[in-house]
């Protein structure tokens, strides 16, 4: 099973009038695990279709390995695809079901034997297989679906947001197995999902949509740490990101001026330094509520209590404008009237008016 | 007191005065679909004397399967004495071709406007809506020009052929409202594993369609069975239909009308649907209320 990796010059899709796809360019190496990351009719969906040959581009080209698949069948782009409702053939076992690519394919029954064999003891299901789908739990199913995927050994494996119909628990436990999966068999791994966590978990790579474009690609800490634009800072982190509308000033010494407060930016890594009207963006969990004294300190007192368990999500102001911190639960301050705190400018996101970073 | 009671466990149950209302309609109407049959039977069963002196809904005195006999056998349709055996053989002979036909190309219709969107499928699919809506006295007379053009006028291929023609509107429609609740992602998975129109029709979609087929089955071959003006019109002498040769031994007898033979010949053509009602009718309840995939 050789890895392929994925090209996608400039493709736009469209439907009628209605641009789902803008003039789109993606670079997938192989073996890379990469995820389309995005809300609900951001085009991540189509855009994994239009990869897999289930819906045609308007415009450009789709390469995998050295192949240009524009017009290729999807059979003949050597791709495994598994489905958000698994999809799976009511009126076959899970053994029909397994090695129906195979067998459409013709591949000799010794074979089809030893693949379907291998792809159950990889994904536990040898004592199911001559199940049929009604009889498996949501998890069996979509092993199942990944199995059928895996037996067909191909370059790439497309998901198409195969988690969601899953509860809590088995999302949790089909994630890690997705990622032992690709560790072991080194395949490339596009990935669609509407879920933060599941992104930052499994990505090698993330690409934030929206809109018919990808707005920030890069790692999963690139993509939290330093988020490109303003639109990837409010998508990313939940509880999400606290914003600042105010000005950065350069002279004398860079600082933002917030409504109510001033934040030297000594330590900020600018991109483009620009002064002028700016977004100041903050995760509630960079809030130093231990202050060193190292950095810029503040005071407010404690309006309001969120707990989530592990973790409490506190509300106070940062100057005149709302601010929530996020701490550990058994720190106690979420019986504290107020609260000292400190912001260390290596952690903030600055975004310009046009929303990209400063 | 009903209202002293304390509520705890299965609600008692009381026949309201709604509940009998509810049941005397439904036994009134059964009473009125069964009691043609009764006087049916009945009558059948009853040698001409009794008919003659009796009342319509008393019950055979002396029972004899006489009428049955010459019914099935020895009744005459114009010159001919044969009664309806050759029409059963006739009939067999129209509505098997003329149930398969139009459910296998109506189940290919059907899968093909439902998954394979071709340039033009939604004028396709509403040319046969509306063409369901046309009365069909207004094909047949052009009809019957282009069957004896084409040679097949009168002959058993060419009433097959009709009876094809006008039901596949009919069957497309019910493969591909089935189809449409068949989720998308299916049909796309079997393209990813090398699916082509063929074979994912025969190994994906067929296994799945068995409600629905036999919805189809029933309608087209109680139909084709049913049908009296296309296999008057369409058959030929020697393709003659049970429903043509009973409208003959019905209307074609001299002197005393045999209302046992006619009855007994009535049923003997019901008798075919009858036994696929029975057969199927919890299979067709079923079809027509599932969808496409449980579980």
């Amino acid at each position: 099973m050789k890895a392929k990796g994925v090209s996608v010059r400039k493709v736009q899709v469209a439907y009628g009038a209605v641009q789902v796809i803008k003039e789109m360019d993606l670079e997938i190496a192989p073996g890379e695990f990469i995820v389309l990351l995005g809300a609900s009719g951001c085009g991540k969906s189509t855009l994994l279709s239009v990869i897999a040959g289930l819906r045609d581009v308007t415009a450009g080209q789709i390469w995998i390995g050295d192949q240009n698949v524009t017009w290729a069948e999807p059979k003949d782009r050597d791709i495994g695809m598994v489905f958000q409702s698994y999809a799976l053939y009511p009126q076959m076992t899970v053994r029909g079901n397994l090695s129906f690519g195979l067998r459409m394919a013709g591949a000799p029954k010794a074979v089809i034997e030893a693949r379907v064999t291998e792809a159950a003891a990889v994904l536990q299901l040898s004592h199911l297989l001559d199940r049929k789908p009604k009889a498996l739990s949501g998890g069996q199913r979509q092993r199942v679906a990944i199995g059928r995927a895996l037996v067909r050994q191909a370059g790439v494996f497309l998901f198409d947001e195969p988690l969601s119909n899953l509860d809590a628990k088995l999302r949790t436990e089909l994630r890690a197995e997705l990622k032992r999966l690709h560790r072991e068999l080194g395949t490339t791994m596009i990935f669609v999902t509407h879920d933060q966590i599941e992104a930052l978990t499994l990505a090698d790579r993330i690409a934030v949509m929206e809109g018919g474009v990808i707005r920030q690609i890069g790692t999963p800490k690139e993509i939290y740490r330093t988020p490109a634009n303003r639109f990837v800072a409010g998508f990313i982190g939940s509880p999400g990101m606290n914003f600042f509308d105010g000005k950065v000033v350069l002279d004398p010494e860079p600082r933002f001026i917030g409504p109510g407060f001033e934040l030297p930016l000594k330590g900020y890594a600018f991109t483009t330094p620009q002064a002028g009207k700016a977004t100041l963006g903050l995760r509630p969990e960079h809030v130093g509520i231990r202050p060193q004294g190292a950095h810029p300190q503040f005071t407010t007192a404690l309006t309001s209590v969120e707990p989530m368990g592990a973790e409490t999500l506190l509300w106070g102001k940062l100057g005149e404008a709302p601010l929530s911190i996020r701490v550990d639960t058994l720190t106690g301050l979420d019986e504290a009237p107020a609260l000292t705190f400190e912001i260390d400018p290596a952690l903030v996101s600055l975004f310009g008016e046009d929303g990209q970073r400063l | 007191m009903i209202s002293h009671l304390e509520p705890d466990g299965p609600k008692p149950r009381s026949l309201s005065p709604a509940r009998i209302a509810l049941y005397v309609f439904l036994a009134l109407s059964a009473a009125f679909f069964l009691l043609p049959v009764y006087v049916m039977v009945a009558t059948s069963l009853k040698p001409m004397a009794e008919i003659r002196d009796g009342n319509l809904f008393a019950w055979p005195q002396a029972p004899t399967l006489a009428a049955w006999a010459k019914a099935w056998g020895t009744a005459c349709t114009g010159r001919v004495c044969e009664g309806m055996s050759p029409g059963m053989v006739n009939s067999f002979k129209i509505a098997i071709p003329g149930t398969l036909f139009p459910v296998i190309l109506g189940a290919l219709n059907g899968y093909a406007l439902s998954f394979w969107r071709f340039r033009g499928a939604n004028w396709v699919f509403t040319a046969l809506l509306v063409s369901t809506f046309v009365p069909i006295q207004v094909f047949i007379f052009p009809l019957v020009r282009m069957m004896t053009a084409a040679g097949l006028f009168g002959s058993l291929p060419g009433i097959i052929l009709i009876h094809t023609g006008f039901t596949l509107p009919l069957t497309t429609l019910l493969f591909r409202n089935f189809y449409a609740a068949v989720p998308e992602e299916m049909f796309s998975a079997a393209r990813v594993d090398g699916g082509g129109f063929w074979s994912i029709f025969a190994f994906v979609m067929v296994p799945i369609s068995t409600p629905i087929v036999i919805v189809a089955v029933i309608l087209q071959f109680t139909g084709a069975w049913n049908d009296y003006l296309f296999g008057m019109i369409f058959a030929g002498r020697e393709n003659q239909p049970m429903t043509v040769l009973l409208t003959s031994i019905v209307t074609s007898q001299y002197g005393e009308k045999e209302y046992n033979v006619n009855m007994a010949a009535t049923l003997l053509s019901a008798a075919v649907p009858l036994a696929v009602y029975f057969a199927s009718g919890r299979w067709f309840v079923r079809g027509i209320s599932d969808g496409a995939l449980k579980g």
